[in-house]
């Protein structure tokens, strides 16, 4: 067994921490042991370094599942950072040629990322068998779950290649699970094998939950104006649409003289890397983004996350609000409602769920519609392959969109809720109700948001900085140290 | 909208389609002629993605604005409120002064490589290996990693420096400030082209065009020069603007074959090879037109051909000279057009 004291040599020698955080060191010596871990750990906790020390130690390649290219190559990156540099993503961003030589040299890889729809390719997984495995990681492990709001069918298949693969030690890894996702989970992934599971609450203690209602879209801007211009920086404002992340930070930037620029998927890959980088080097005092921003983003001193849009549901709330506050300081999630919002989430609802109707027709027709009925297309041919009726097509897309509904209702509740927000979301993750409910907890319906108490309101000092507008000769001085 | 309005003309209806053409690289002779004829060959293209269904929304909406309007059913020509819009345009825009580099270059792949050679550079001349590599295609670093394995002993920051205060010397301070904003390196974070709009008064397209324009610039300057980084550039110049098979005939041609040898040397039709010479004879400075068109032919076309170049048509020479084939006249055209751009 490893001595806490080689462990943290480890952590310094390849990351540069001197201290795990909370729960790191639980499933790291889980992992070690041989032993395969569901851990079920809040963001902002560092899961990814938990592999990734594992993956060193050894000396052996790290095989990750994970459903979402931007958080894969955000991962990359990061590795790339720390000087690793024996790291792939096999996604369908890359290049044939590259993808071609990455599938038939996987032995030299210390970590390859894998898209969940790579696994149906024949020879990535012959070439995955070749490999002497230190570890098996499936991120983001709620998207096995047909209950979780993130479902996603090729999950469904890790279970199964685990077994083909000789049972690997496996580490699964989400922010956030009901107790119903986690037994799925397990169930999927590891059926009657034994697992360690590790839970820490959801709860951040330094994140103030607050929900202000607003009557109308006007209403709703202007009181986006008012927070961002008295709340601490920097801070983050969660659209579900792009165009209106634009919209919003045209608005800001033209209402306040605060640094601004939005985030999203329709932006160029040039320019996403630039509002990044800007707003990790404290340039921006506010981002106003899609969720494609901020998986994998590691920011410690975010003040504030604002809801522009009702999310979808609790777990990926609870996501995004964790941006705020990792380095502990009092921070603050501020989710704005308006009525009608439900009506945006409802129809967002409508457009990833094909109707009976589509679902028919697809079915039908599905040699002439393969490849081009988008994603709605991929989900039902997904079906269709593993030989379903549409009959049991319609049922399961059914199932899927009342848990949708009830996810929505569940976020709605805790919106509108009279009681302790906190409690309720403890609950709902099935955790202990201990809270005690005090002033710096959360702002219960109908109370003023205590900013002031709460040390929450910038002073003149706080305000960041405009960029230096420089001559090109200093610019140039300034870039190669002259 | 309005930034096309500078390539139509008050007495030319026919552009519309020409335009569209040369501005996505549809090439066949006739557009290149005609575009020859208009002076946009120089925007050939620029635009790669220009698709025919926004390109004729847009033109839809110019003629709506009564920027545009339909002379007698041949096509669209300026009107006086389109002139004065596209001056005015002119004046508050950025304006591309090497529009024909983008022919030129794999424009692209470029970008991708200048950022990450800034960025780089900029790290190393902090001695700083830990940094998140810049958005960039896996081709961009892999020439990247190939030319530093050669260099990196060489005094990196200082020989970059050098080669971009020599470019930007002869660029306005004003735009040379935008372009270098547009780069990241050590703690130095670029700006994207929405920000420097918002500080500068510009639009976010004159800042991309902008960039698109120095950064294309810069290549040539490159190229041109004898600096360690004219090797990341060489591998993406295009050697010419000719089409591949188009270079082959040319080659023949002025090895000195006759068009009936290259007609049988590369097993192609007497047309094919007819149109390869006039898009030679379009590209090509110093094409030499004597060897296929007669003193006699020139005689002949000399007399009957007069006037506005536009407006030669080849059923006036057929009607005294039926033997003389369109390609010769077409030749003719070309060559004239070209003699009077030079005057």
């Amino acid at each position: 067994m490893i001595s806490d004291k080689k462990l943290e040599t480890a952590l310094k020698q390849y990351f540069g921490f001197s201290k795990f955080r909370s729960g790191q060191k639980e499933v790291i010596r889980n992992l070690l042991s041989r032993e395969s871990t569901l851990a079920i750990l809040p963001t902002g906790t560092g899961k990814s370094l938990c592999y990734q020390l594992v993956g060193k130690i050894y000396k052996k390649p790290v095989v990750i599942v994970s459903p979402l290219i931007s958080l894969m190559q955000d991962q990359v990156e990061q590795l790339r950072f720390a000087g690793e540099k024996k790291v792939i993503a096999l996604t369908s961003v890359l290049s044939f040629k590259r993808k071609e030589y990455a599938v038939s040299h996987l032995s030299q890889f210390d970590f390859i990322y894998l898209a969940p729809e790579m696994l149906n390719k024949k020879e990535v997984v012959e070439n995955l068998f070749q490999l002497d495995l230190a570890l098996f990681v499936v991120d983001e492990a709620h998207c096995i779950s047909k209950w979780g709001p993130d479902f996603r069918p090729d999950y469904l298949g890790l279970g199964e290649l685990r077994r083909e693969l000789n049972f690997p030690t496996t580490l699964a890894l989400t922010a956030t699970a009901t107790k119903r996702v986690e037994e799925d989970i397990i169930g999927n992934l590891f059926g009657t094998q034994k697992v360690k599971v590790i839970r820490h609450s959801v709860d951040r203690p330094n994140i103030f939950l607050a929900v202000e209602k607003v009557a109308n879209q006007k209403e709703k801007n202007k009181k986006v104006i008012k927070l961002v211009e008295r709340l601490k920086a920097p801070g983050l404002i969660y659209f579900s649409s792009k165009k209106k992340a634009d919209e919003i930070a045209q608005m800001i930037r033209q209402k306040t003289k605060l640094n601004v620029s939005s985030y999203h998927a329709g932006r160029s890959a040039i320019d996403r890397y630039t509002v990044q980088q800007q707003f990790m080097l404290g340039k921006l005092d506010v981002i106003c983004a899609t969720s494609a921003f901020g998986m994998g983003v590691n920011k410690k001193n975010i003040r504030y996350v604002i809801h522009y849009h009702l999310p979808a549901d609790l777990e990926s709330y609870l996501q995004e609000i964790g941006r705020a506050g990792r380095d502990g300081q009092q921070s603050i999630a501020i989710l704005l409602y308006q009525e009608s919002d439900v009506g945006l989430q409802r129809r967002l609802i409508d457009m990833t769920l094909p109707e009976d109707e589509m679902i028919q027709y697809y079915m039908d027709n599905a040699q002439k519609l393969t490849g081009h009925a988008g994603e709605q297309g991929e989900l039902l041919d997904y079906y269709r392959k593993q030989g379903l009726s549409s009959e049991r097509v319609k049922e399961i897309f059914s199932r899927r969109r009342s848990d949708k509904i009830k996810n929505l209702n569940e976020i709605l509740a805790y919106t509108n809720t009279h009681h302790c927000r906190r409690a309720y979301i403890k609950k709902y993750f099935g955790e202990k109700d201990n809270q005690i409910h005090d002033r710096s907890c959360c702002q219960l319906s109908g109370e003023e948001l205590p900013l002031k108490e709460l040390k929450m309101i910038k002073t003149e000092k706080e305000n960041i900085k405009n960029f230096d507008d420089n001559s090109y000769q200093r610019v140039i001085r300034k870039l190669f140290n002259l | 909208m309005d930034e096309l309005l500078c390539f139509f003309s008050k007495n030319q209806p026919r552009r519309p389609a020409v335009i569209r053409q040369v501005l996505s690289n549809k090439r066949t002779v006739s557009n290149l002629f005609w575009g020859l004829r208009y002076k946009i060959l120089d925007w050939l293209a620029i635009c790669p993605q220009l698709e025919r269904e926004k390109f004729d929304n847009l033109i839809a909406a110019m003629v709506q604005n009564k920027l545009l309007a339909e002379i007698n059913g041949q096509g669209l020509c300026l009107t006086e409120l389109g002139a004065r819009r596209r001056d005015n345009f002119a004046e508050i825009h950025y304006h591309m002064k090497s529009p024909y580099l983008f022919s030129r270059f794999k424009v692209q792949l470029w970008q991708d490589i200048l950022r990450l050679l800034v960025q780089i550079v900029s790290e190393a001349s902090y001695g700083n290996t830990h940094y998140y590599v810049v958005a960039s295609s896996f081709q961009a670093r892999d020439s990247i990693k190939k030319w530093y394995q050669d260099y990196h002993e060489c005094e990196l920051g200082q020989l970059l420096s050098e080669q971009l205060l020599l470019f930007l010397k002869n660029e306005s301070a004003d735009d040379a400030t935008i372009f270098m904003q547009l780069f990241y390196g050590h703690e130095y974070v670029a700006k994207t082209a929405e920000q420097i709009a918002v500080n500068t008064g510009w639009s976010t397209r004159d800042i991309e065009v902008l960039w698109n324009d120095l950064s294309v610039k810069f290549a040539d300057f490159l190229c041109e020069g004898t600096s360690i980084f004219k090797v990341l550039v060489i591998p993406l110049k295009k050697t010419g603007l000719l089409s591949k098979s188009a270079t082959e005939t040319y080659r023949l041609y002025a090895s000195g074959m006759t068009v009936a040898k290259i007609k049988s040397v590369r097993g192609l039709k007497e047309s094919t090879v007819a149109e390869h010479l006039l898009e030679a004879a379009i590209f090509v400075p110093n094409f030499n037109f004597k060897r296929l068109i007669s003193p006699l032919e020139y005689s002949i076309f000399s007399k009957l051909f007069k006037g506005n170049i536009d407006n030669w048509h080849y059923e006036k020479l057929q009607e005294t000279e039926p033997k003389i084939s369109f390609t010769k006249f077409r030749l003719y055209q070309i060559e004239q057009s070209k003699l009077e751009m030079v005057e």
